[in-house]
């Protein structure tokens, strides 16, 4: 069997522009949520809390080694950020990008979208410059990030909402298993936009408070924006090189319920995590940490506390929502949580989950409440849920 | 992995056969509509009154394949935009009522994994679920995967299926960036008409793929995909693709993407001048442009294994037998390209 293994990571969210900025925020237990939004323009930046990266498009425009490119939006500009480090990381030079073995799988759910007024002028035949009017797709990024690094083997963008990106994971790894792939970039990217923020509104499941993930009395998710890349590798490119961890087991399934929200009996939450657990040749008691799906919603954490009950029982491991630090970034949220899931288990540390007081009754169960170092830490276990129904689970385990 | 049923809802009739009874169904102008069938016996009311197009079309076409087909243990779908229509009417709500109370239908039905959620609830398919969106190559993507589940001894039988519709948003995007005619064109004169830019198509495709070859419509042999093409990668790839399954050129039909676009349709053309034998099909000119239209032409290659006589107008070059075997060449707008190989298992 091929051992997948992380050669690389990128990440840039609401609490860093990078995985050692993100590592210190998650160390000093400070959100990246706030009211007052600099660059996302919306009704809803006075009243809500949002989790924004703090960096122009110009400035990340110029921060990135990429030439002057046209029509990039910001959902592109943050993938390619989050995409240089990571192949920096790994030390892919050119040639190993355009392999026709090396393949790239990004998840994002705005896509262009981000430039709401714009696409909506644009689509009513009333474009101003044409610079914009193939940016749009949930696969934009993609294509300007294939181009760009020339990338010749397989690329794929994975739409399945919140879980996108943690399905991107999932499907390069079994590409390098199943002999097709040697390397693999994967991962997400969304920014924020209007599209999705009055879409959660309307949904009434956006709140006007930082959010509470596990607290009985939560009141919504914030929304936040991200991108994140792993490189992954069979452990037989990878020699030589340092290694993050492996890519140990995935489960997807669907819950089968409803179009936005999650059965009460956990069907599919408990059908990935334990598909992934299968996967990855572990009991539940060897999880050592749960990275949480914890949007905040009365109906996820509800759904995914009574699924980790259920699955897990006494051998409940410490688990948190690092969504309370960057508000839950959709598309982008399974490969952000599996890199903090990685320098987990890189320092030894947990990561807080902030703003919990009350837990969910009957579990009575309380995330993680402060950073926490020196552990030992052996297999994550990451949770990723999304509208549709679509559940997928992933267990990073250390490389031996 | 075998093909065991499949459906089209296309701007043909080829729902209930009329495509192969009655003819082809012609069409003028830059826009192929589908003619969807009724849904009424299928979709419960209240349903199918909340669904876009896409959901529609993908949802109607995904049940009509299970019917009588058992169980599936997952769901893989391909669509470059699924519900694209509602995502512009929730940005029109966003517009118009200025951030104001909207109402989440659009939303919720607008993301692309809506088709596969919906069927996944309706049918309380709890497997494997997924969408990929990858434009031109969406299609091929959900193939691969499928291929990987079979492989992977996850599965015995899967739906499988890619879907479009259009709107009058996204076709307007395309339309100002060049992508389609803004001559009055038909289905007849499609590839004669030497001018840029193509007409715009929709449908649903569905299959049930299992590892069974029992009553199979066809066998999908290979899948592959390319960036960056040229004729010689590409030409190396097909020669790599029937040496790994002993197949022999002389054997291989052939199927194009052509689409009437002068500025691109040289790759077609070129490819073929590497085969001068083989029977040539075509199927844009039937149901139009769209990035995952290889799902239809995958139903369209069950169709020519299984039938003797066909419309003239799928044939492109030399004579219809069904072949032994199918080569799918296609690329979307010349950079994704893609192709197919499939077996008749009748033959």
């Amino acid at each position: 069997m091929i051992k997948v293994v992380v050669t690389g990571r990128g990440a840039i969210s609401a609490i860093g522009n990078n995985v050692a900025e993100n590592r210190q925020r998650l160390i000093t237990g400070q959100t990246g949520l706030s009211k007052a939004s600099k660059y996302f323009t919306s009704k809803f930046t006075e009243s809500h809390p949002f989790g924004e990266i703090k960096m122009s498009d110009e400035e990340m425009l110029s921060s990135l080694a990429v030439p002057e490119m046209k029509g990039l939006t910001r959902t592109d500009l943050i993938a390619f950020k989050a995409f240089e480090e990571a192949i920096q990381e790994a030390g892919l030079d050119s040639d190993t990008l355009s392999h026709p073995r090396t393949g790239f799988i990004s998840g994002s759910t705005v896509g262009g979208m981000v430039l709401t007024d714009q696409v909506f002028e644009d689509g009513s035949n009333r474009a101003q410059r044409t610079a914009f009017l193939e940016s749009y797709d949930y696969c934009s990024h993609t294509l300007r990030i294939v181009e760009q690094y020339r990338i010749h083997g397989f690329t794929n963008t994975i739409n399945t909402a919140c879980s996108s990106s943690a399905n991107a994971i999932m499907m390069g790894a079994r590409l390098i298993r199943s002999g097709r792939a040697d390397r693999v970039i994967v991962g997400g990217a969304d920014s924020l936009a209007k599209f999705t923020v009055n879409g959660f509104n309307s949904l009434q499941i956006l709140s006007e408070d930082l959010c509470r993930p596990f607290d009985a009395n939560r009141k919504g998710l914030n929304l936040g924006e991200a991108a994140a890349y792993l490189v992954l590798e069979s452990e037989a490119c990878a020699k030589g090189k340092k290694i993050y961890g492996t890519v140990s087991g995935y489960g997807n399934s669907n819950d089968a319920y409803h179009a936005s929200a999650l059965s009460e009996d956990a069907v599919g939450v408990i059908a990935c995590m334990q598909a992934a657990l299968d996967h990855a040749g572990l009991e539940p008691a060897g999880i050592d940490y749960i990275n949480a799906h914890g949007t905040a919603t009365e109906n996820n954490d509800l759904t995914e506390i009574t699924g980790l009950g259920k699955l897990f029982g006494e051998h409940l491991p410490p688990f948190s929502s690092t969504k309370s630090f960057t508000g839950h970034t959709l598309a982008a949220a399974g490969a952000l949580e599996a890199v903090y899931s990685l320098m987990s288990m890189e320092h030894g540390e947990l990561y807080a989950s902030l703003n919990c007081e009350q837990p969910i009754s009957p579990l009575d169960e309380l995330p993680i409440a402060a950073y926490q170092e020196q552990q030992e830490i052996n297999a994550v276990l990451s949770n990723s849920f999304g509208f549709g129904g679509n559940c997928t689970s992933l267990v990073f385990k250390q490389h031996l | 992995m075998y093909i065991k049923a499949a459906t089209a809802i296309s701007p043909q009739h080829t729902v209930d056969g009329r495509l192969f009874t009655e003819g082809v169904t012609a069409w003028t102008g830059n826009k192929c509509y589908a003619a969807e069938p009724s849904y009424i016996e299928m979709i419960p009311r209240a349903l199918l009154r909340r669904m876009n197009k896409a959901v529609r079309m993908g949802v109607g076409a995904g049940l009509m394949t299970l019917q009588g087909q058992g169980t599936q243990d997952g769901i893989v779908l391909g669509t470059a935009n699924g519900g694209i229509d509602d995502s512009f009417k929730f940005l029109r709500q966003i517009l118009e009522y200025d951030e104001g109370t909207l109402t989440p239908t659009n939303f919720v039905q607008s993301t692309p994994n809506a088709v596969a959620g919906s069927l996944a609830m309706m049918t309380k398919n709890t497997g494997y679920n997924i969408t990929h969106v990858n434009y031109g190559l969406a299609f091929e993507a959900a193939l691969l995967d499928a291929m990987m589940l079979f492989e992977e001894g996850k599965v015995q039988s899967l739906l499988l299926g890619g879907l479009e519709e259009i709107s009058d948003h996204n076709f307007n995007m395309d339309l100002q960036a060049g992508w389609f005619k803004t001559d009055e064109v038909n289905d007849t004169e499609l590839f004669a008409f030497q001018t840029a830019g193509t007409v715009k198509g929709e449908g649903a495709t569905m299959f049930v793929i299992d590892d069974d070859p029992e009553h199979a419509l066809a066998q999908v042999l290979a899948v592959d995909q390319m960036n960056f093409a040229t004729q010689l990668t590409l030409q190396d790839r097909v020669a790599q693709i029937l040496a790994e399954h002993a197949v022999s050129r002389e054997e291989v039909a052939l199927m194009v993407g052509m689409n009437g676009d002068a500025r691109h349709d040289g790759w077609y053309h070129e490819f073929l001048d590497a085969f001068d034998q083989q029977t040539v099909y075509s199927f844009k000119n039937l149901v139009g442009e769209y990035p995952t239209a290889t799902a239809f032409a995958v139903w369209l290659a069950t169709e020519l294994f299984a039938r003797e006589e066909v419309p003239q107008e799928m044939v492109l070059r030399g004579s219809h037998t069904p072949p032994k075997f199918l080569l799918i060449y296609n690329h979307y707008k010349a950079k994704q390209h893609s192709l197919m190989l499939l077996r008749n298992p009748r033959v």
